[in-house]
């Protein structure tokens, strides 16, 4: 996932799967407790479809502060998710 | 100088802030593209999702700096203090971090790939989940050692990385992907690999006494001359492996598979090989000594000139094995 830094992987897949991340705390250490191969192996366990993956990816992302940013981090994650999907 | 007039300066082009004192200070997804600030005191500041793609941080105080999910892409980091900073995803590829301190640093799910660590220390640090493939960390003369004491590196992603001569005692790489790394020489004494991938790494010279090799593949890793001697290998593949003169003695490696690998010269003395399979290795001049074979498969294995005087093979099967006079062995 070279297109985005980890941790805004992290918050967009936290906020999909969870609720949306606020910059508090209790949010920030929420997803510390949470490694990112995780997130990804639960968000791959959600989304039956790469349509599916996409949608709820860009749906979240516009829906949070920083979209562009975020826009680019769900365009990273669905691309590297791709070959899970194809097999 | 304060952040307004840091920001305001960078947006009217300037880009060189070397030696300025901005300790504590809010920078949070600051866009501050290869901004120079070698030599900074940044110690405590906030640049959490800050832009600093090909900065300079040069020798820079950055202890305790809180830079999660900051993008540090092929940014110059040498000989920077990041001692006990947040780097929580933070991306940091192909980023130079040679002899960075980075004592008790989290690196929780960073991304480090084809980053040059060597001299880096990064002993009591995070690194849990991150991702080193292709990373530089190996010993280069006596100034460039990296230093991993202690390092937590749970699941870490080191596929092909370079770790020649890494100091890496007692560190914790279980269920890590090492697979195809280098870890020549390096010393690795009682740190718990198990469960890690190591398939076909180069382990050539390795010190792994007393390490915890349980459940770990060492699928056709290269393990000439390495120091095996205690560790726990109970149940480990190494189906293939080429490891002549190694040294395994005391070594827990019941029901381990090393089948067609090659072990000549290598020390078995009081090695536990319970119920292992060891069908098609060469044992060429071994030495056995008070070894355990209680149950082994050796069936066609080459012990030519092997010492096996006191070995104990109640129960092996050496079915067509060459023993250490040259004959074949029997059926019977």
């Amino acid at each position: 996932m070279k297109y985005t830094t980890p941790l805004r992987a992290k918050l967009l897949i936290f906020s999909l799967l969870y609720h949306p991340i606020k910059k508090t705390q209790h949010d920030w250490l929420l997803m510390k407790a949470k490694p990112l191969d995780d997130l990804l192996f639960e968000l791959f366990s959600t989304c039956a479809t790469l349509e599916e993956l996409e949608a709820k990816l860009y749906q979240t992302a516009q829906a949070l502060e920083d979209a562009d940013e975020n826009t680019q981090a769900a365009g990273a994650i669905a691309q590297s998710m791709k070959r899970f999907y194809e097999r | 100088m304060n952040v307004k007039e840091l920001l305001h300066r960078y947006e009217a082009g300037e880009t060189k802030f070397t030696g300025i004192s901005l300790s504590g200070v809010n920078l949070f997804g600051a866009d501050l593209i290869g901004i120079v600030l070698n030599g900074a005191d940044l110690h405590g500041a906030t640049l959490i999702f800050a832009y600093l793609s090909r900065a300079n941080f040069r020798k820079a105080n950055l202890v305790g700096t809180r830079l999660s999910g900051a993008n540090l892409n092929q940014a110059w980091l040498s000989g920077v203090n990041l001692s006990n900073a947040d780097l929580h995803g933070a991306s940091l590829q192909s980023a130079d971090l040679r002899s960075a301190n980075l004592t008790l640093a989290s690196l929780l799910d960073a991304n480090l790939m084809d980053a040059d660590l060597r001299g880096a220390n990064l002993s009591g640090a995070d690194l849990t989940g991150a991702c080193l493939r292709g990373a530089n960390l190996r010993e280069e003369k006596r100034m460039y050692t990296a230093k991993l004491r202690g390092a937590i590196l749970q699941k870490v992603d080191l596929q092909g990385a370079d770790l020649r001569g890494a100091d890496l005692l007692k560190v914790n790489l279980r269920g890590a992907n090492l697979r195809e790394t280098n870890l020549r020489e390096a010393d690795l004494r009682g740190a718990n690999l198990s469960d890690a991938n190591l398939s076909s790494a180069f382990l050539t010279e390795v010190n792994l006494m007393g390490a915890n090799l349980r459940g770990a593949i060492l699928k056709n890793v290269k393990l000439e001359r390495a120091i095996l001697s205690e560790a726990d290998l109970t149940g480990v593949n190494l189906q293939g492996a080429v490891m002549p003169d190694v040294r395994l003695s005391k070594a827990q490696v019941s029901r381990g598979n090393l089948s067609f690998a090659r072990l000549n010269r290598a020390d078995l003395s009081r090695t536990n090989l319970r119920e292992a399979n060891l069908s098609e290795s060469d044992l060429i001049e071994a030495y056995l000594a008070r070894t355990n074979l209680m149950g082994a498969n050796l069936s066609n294995a080459n012990l030519t000139r092997a010492e096996l005087s006191t070995t104990n093979l109640m129960g092996a099967n050496l079915q067509g094995a060459t023993m250490p006079d040259g004959r074949i062995h029997d059926t019977d």
